[in-house]
């Protein structure tokens, strides 16, 4: 076997560096799934009582699981719960997924079926995120409207601003999971086969 | 000269009867066969079922998603444009991201249904659907889960005894329409890969 100048020719092996555009739509899948679990673990909005009068918690804060309501218990407090874990987890898992499948099709010359794989799940990934920054928007400016309505403050949490960044991250991984070819380091020249086929054995 | 299943031509003058070979250059035309493309069918039936799924998310918002009733007597509803007093707090206009929604898998259903005629497109019609029944999927998810947790709020109020609440027809639809827009998905994706499937068979021929 010997290495020789990198162009291909017929029955040669050529070793192909890995595409570098599909590893960073690895990367930004990556990127994109982090920022996911992150907005599960912070605050979509939070609602307190300025003045301590009305004997409102001192602060209701909606959160993936529903909301956090520190010093209540759960039997003595009612809030209509929005939980985003679900959809969230599965966006996390098939943007990892979108991740693993662009490292895989980074080894291809052309965009093969792991490239379309990670570029399909990243969009599954950006758009179930989507949705969530969307129901997000309404749930989040009802509890601002209310909270001004009933003279308790309200502000915007984190956790709508992770789930876009996610959402720009996904389509940005998408978009760059088809994209490139790979270059020739070299062309392995296998021996012929009737060389082996006259081998003593 | 007949049954031997060879061709030969007629002796000159002669009267000549003809058996044809099978695969014989020349021989009989073959009957033409038609083949169901079933990516295609598919990819139709994709784009029929994303159109219902739209139709369905559309008209939910303009719904009941929940109605309350106190003390058997005065009853509230909650559509995802407004509230007559059910929900406790303001209005959450869930009819926003749903008509998001119904107008993106629209437009993944005019996609799909174009690149039954136009080839090119057929890659970003699975894309665009994918994008599409994702956004779907997560805000029914989200409005179903809302919709069933304050009835679940509302019935706990008490043990019930205060007000009692149920969901309306518009989670009905939004159910439906999740149902309908999934599968909508699947004969895509299944659609994309039996294309892929003839293409390959298709070069090895």
């Amino acid at each position: 076997m010997t290495a020789s100048a990198p162009a291909t020719r017929p029955g040669g092996v050529p070793v192909l560096r890995p595409v570098g555009v599909r590893q960073v739509s690895a990367g930004l899948a990556t990127g994109a799934a982090v920022t996911a679990v992150l907005s599960l673990g912070v605050g979509l909005t939070s609602t307190w009582d300025p003045t301590g009068e009305t004997g409102y918690p001192d602060v209701v804060t909606r959160v993936a699981g529903g909301e956090s309501v520190p010093g209540w218990d759960d039997g003595t407090w009612s809030w209509v719960s929005l939980d985003w874990t679900l959809p969230g987890m599965l966006a996390v898992l098939l943007l990892t997924a979108a991740a693993v499948a662009a490292l895989l099709g980074a080894r291809d010359d052309e965009p093969g079926a792991w490239s379309s794989v990670a570029q399909l799940t990243a969009l599954a990934g950006a758009g179930l995120l989507a949705g969530i920054a969307g129901v997000q928007a309404v749930v989040g400016r009802g509890d601002i409207a209310q909270a001004e309505g009933q003279d308790l403050s309200a502000q915007w949490g984190p956790a709508t601003g992770l789930v876009v960044a996610g959402v720009l991250l996904a389509l940005a991984a998408a978009a760059t999971a088809r994209r490139g070819r790979a270059r020739v380091l070299a062309v392995v020249d296998l021996p012929a086969r009737e060389q082996w086929a006259g081998a003593p054995r | 000269m007949s049954g031997s299943g060879t061709w030969q031509p007629p002796a000159p003058g002669g009267t000549a009867s003809v058996a044809w070979a099978v695969g014989a250059p020349g021989g009989a035309p073959a009957v033409p066969r038609r083949t169901v493309d079933g990516g295609a069918v598919l990819r139709l039936v994709g784009a029929g079922l994303l159109l219902l799924a739209a139709g369905l998310t559309a008209v939910a918002p303009f719904t009941d998603l929940f109605s309350v009733s106190y003390d058997g007597e005065a009853t509230s509803s909650a559509t995802g444009w407004e509230d007559d007093a059910a929900a406790p707090g303001e209005t959450v206009l869930f009819g926003i991201p749903l008509v998001v929604a119904a107008a993106l898998l629209l437009g993944a259903a005019g996609l799909a249904a174009a690149a039954h005629r136009l080839a090119g497109l057929r890659r970003t019609a699975v894309a665009g659907a994918v994008l599409a029944v994702g956004v779907f999927a997560a805000v029914t998810w989200l409005v179903i889960g809302y919709s069933r947790d304050l009835v679940a709020t509302v019935t706990g109020i008490g043990d019930g005894s205060l007000a009692d609440a149920e969901t309306g027809s518009g989670v009905l639809l939004a159910t439906l329409a999740l149902l309908t827009g999934l599968g909508g998905l699947a004969a895509l994706l299944v659609g994309a890969a039996l294309d892929r499937t003839s293409s390959a068979a298709e070069g090895l021929r």
